[in-house]
Parts: C-alpha cells; structure tokens; sequence
C-alpha cells in the first residue's frame, strides 16, 4: 500500500520542474504521509481507508509548487541552513526540556549539516574535472562538427576536377568520422548535472535513476544504429551504384529505430515489475503500446514510400501507386482503434 | 465550517509558530496534534501546511534540517528562530485584536 502512497506522489509531482527543493519537497511530504498511515493502520484502519484518508488529506499542491519554482536556490538554502544549524541545537536543547515535563515524547536528533557536506562532497565530481569534461566536450563537438560540415570544401578541389568518385567517398569518410567524433564527445564528456540531490536519495530518485538509465543508453544505441545505417548506405551505394533508389535504407532506418524504443520500455517496464518498486506500472505499460504503435506506424509509412516509389519507377503507376499512402493511413488508422482498448 | 476554515487557514502560520515554541518538530507530528487538539473539528491540508513552512522559512521565522531516521523516508524538522518569535507575538496580538473587535460587532447584537 505505501507504493500506492508514493505512486500518488510521484504523479503529483510528475509535471513539477526536477529542482532539489521538489525533490526535498517529496521526501518531506512522503515522510510524512508514511507516519500518518502507520498510525491510522494502528488505529485499525483497513489499508484501503488508511490509504484514501492518506491521499485526501494531501490536498492542492499545485499552489505549493508554484511557490517554490519561485524562490528555488538550493545553494542559499543550504548556506542559511549552516549558519541556523546552531541556533536549531540550542532550540532544540530547550525543546527537549520542555518535552520531558510535557506529554509529547518525541525526541528530535541533532542537526545535521557538517555532515552531510563532508559526505556530499566526494560523490560529487569536482570543480576542475568538471571544467576538463567540458573543454574535452568542447573540443570533440567542434571538431566534429567541423569535419561533417566542412568535409564538402575539403574535396571541393577533387570534385570540380571530374574525380568525382574520389570526392564523394572521401567526403563520406570525412562524414564518418565527423558524426563519430561528435557521439563519442556526446557519451563521454557531456556535461552532467552536478548531483545536488545526492542527499535525497530514496527509492523515488532509484526509480527516477533507472529511468534515466534506460533513456541514455536508448540514446547511444540509437546514434550508434543510425551511424550503422550511414555507412550501411554509402557501402551499399558504392558497390551497387543505385544510387536513385539506396536512399530508402533511410526509411527502413527510421522504423527500425523505432524498434528500439519499444525494446527499452519493455525493458524498464520488466525491472519496474521485478523490483516491485514500480510507481506507474500501469503507466508504463502504456507507454510500451504507444512505442510499438509508432513503431508499427513508421513501418507502414517506409512500407507505403516504397510500394510508391517502386510502383512508379519500375511499374510505370505514377497515375495510381499514391494510393498506397491512403492505404497506409487507413492501417494506421485501424490500428490506433485497436490498441485503444 | 469552509468559511471558518478560510479563516483558520489565515491563521496557519501563526497555528505552527505557536507550536514550534514548544521545540521542534516535522510536519505529521504538527498535523496530527492539530486534529488532536480540535477533535477533529479541523483538519490542516499537507499543502497548505508546507506552504506555511515554506513562507515562514523564506521570512527567517523558522530554519529546518533533515532528520537521520534509518527506515523509511527521512523527516524534515523544523526550530523556531528569534524572528519567528518575534513573528508568533504579532500574529498572536493579530488575532486578539480580530477577535475581541468581531465578538463586538457580532456577539454584541445577541445580548440585545
């Protein structure tokens, strides 16, 4: 039930901007709400009623949000946080006084700054790395830029003297290594947020983490794919010289792209389901038909761009092949109604 | 009761003031001696509650630190400063004020 508890948060929060003071404000929020539903289970609450009194009395938290995308400076708020930590000790001091004549009972620990700032610190990497990650990113994205779009006026000379042949494969090499360099660039040495939130760290950010796990390594498949199916073209068109029709490797390229998303989100949807620390299981289930159905949509779009090209070229059908994009909307059409339910 | 409660809820911050004088504490414990203490007459909503929170700290009135619970999610306590002191004798003076001058004007009509 207490999933159910942080799933409700979790939705919540999920349009909320990803700053360190959401982030606390859930961790907070969820603290509390735990607390209040042991106590009502200890009252002989049946679960479900524990867990709609729960939810009910978290309210409008839009309104909150709103305050605190405004005044979010998580650098002040811990810097205030350290020169108010000795006043909350002699605070609580008296505090605690009080509470033993009184009814109350709880006992607060002790602050807890220094040492969450000597623990922090380590994890996160340091000033001058930092600065070296982003010269070598830097770098590696200018250069590689630079090769992919000035590779043209590097066999200008080649290809206005008739080697024409020499020119394009020289400038698809150039090409190559241009995107090459840039990915690389890209998975290695871009620039990654500093992990302020490092103090914060509950099963919420593990699921987040595994998430984002999942979308960067999706993310370097597909370039690498998509640098697959580059070179894939140029070989193919080199050996084959046909040139005029090579070009629908792109298409087919774009739909198996595709693929891979789906592949990603059944997977995190699997580790969701394993681990049993799944928010939005159902969510996610979802998101894995919506992936398939673009997939299958893109492939009906490649299908019908070829069924029109090699029905026009080959069959002479110009007049008619058209009707193949008609046919594949209706498909997709079809479709769409049928993973609906 | 939702009109006394907008009314109420004007009063949220100086409801936390006046229970942080007794030391600190998180938001649940706050809540619930809240509906203890009305008999469940009213009931503070977890979001205004943290917007109370978040006001107050932003004015200096209170300053908050995490707890080291080692199950579950950690807590968010809260201490009162000196300012929030300050703070929780205005809104006190505030509402006597309020209400010694509404009992006037309302109560006053009954007696007649």
């Amino acid at each position: 039930m207490k999933i159910r508890i942080r799933a409700y948060l979790d939705q919540l929060f999920a349009r909320a901007p990803q700053s360190l003071a959401v982030f606390e404000l859930k961790e907070e929020l969820l603290a509390n709400c735990y607390a209040r539903y042991d106590d009502l289970l200890n009252a002989g609450h049946s679960e479900e009623e524990a867990y709609r009194i729960v939810v009910a009395g978290i309210g409008d938290v839009n309104e909150l949000l709103a305050e605190i995308s405004e005044q979010a400076v998580p650098g002040g708020a811990a810097a205030s946080g350290g020169a108010e930590a000795s006043e909350a000790k002699g605070a609580s001091d008296s505090g605690r006084a009080n509470e033993t004549a009184g009814a109350g009972g709880f006992t607060p620990p002790e602050p807890q700054f220094e040492r969450w700032y000597t623990q922090a610190a380590p994890e996160n990497p340091s000033k001058e790395q930092n600065q070296l990650r982003r010269i070598l990113f830097a770098l590696g994205l200018g250069g590689g830029i630079f090769v992919l779009l000035g590779s043209p006026f590097f066999f200008l000379h080649d290809l206005l003297r008739g080697k024409i042949a020499y020119a394009i494969s020289g400038i698809s090499l150039a090409a190559i290594l241009g995107i090459v360099l840039i990915v690389v660039a890209s998975i290695l040495f871009a620039p990654r947020r500093r992990a302020g939130s490092q103090r914060v760290l509950d099963d919420f950010q593990d699921y987040r983490q595994s998430k984002k796990h999942y979308n960067k390594a999706k993310g370097s498949l597909t370039s690498a794919l998509w640098l697959l199916i580059t070179a894939f073209y140029f070989i193919i068109s080199f050996l084959t010289r046909a040139w005029y029709i090579t070009w629908v490797i792109f298409v087919v390229g774009a739909a198996l792209t595709r693929l891979i998303d789906v592949f990603y989100i059944s997977k995190l949807q699997q580790r969701v389901e394993d681990s049993s620390a799944g928010a939005d299981v159902e969510a996610n289930r979802y998101r894995e038909r919506r992936e398939l159905r673009r997939f299958i949509n893109s492939s009906l779009d490649a299908l019908a761009l070829i069924v029109f090209i090699f029905a026009g070229y080959f069959g002479g059908l110009w007049y008619i092949s058209w009707v193949a994009f008609l046919v594949a909307a209706a498909l997709k059409h079809l479709i769409y109604i049928g993973f609906a339910d | 009761m939702s009109i006394a409660a907008d009314l109420i809820r004007g009063h949220t911050e100086t409801i936390v003031l006046s229970y942080l004088l007794k030391g600190p504490s998180y938001g649940y414990e706050i809540n619930k001696d809240i509906a203890e203490r009305t008999q469940m007459d009213y009931e503070l909503k977890e979001a205004t509650l943290y917007s109370a929170f978040r006001r107050l700290e932003k004015a200096g009135c209170i300053s908050s630190y995490w707890g080291d619970e080692s199950t579950g999610a950690r807590r968010r306590y809260y201490s009162i400063t000196s300012e929030g002191k300050k703070q929780y004798e205005a809104g006190r003076r505030d509402w006597l004020e309020a209400k010694r001058i509404i009992d006037m004007l309302i109560g006053g009509n009954n007696e007649d």
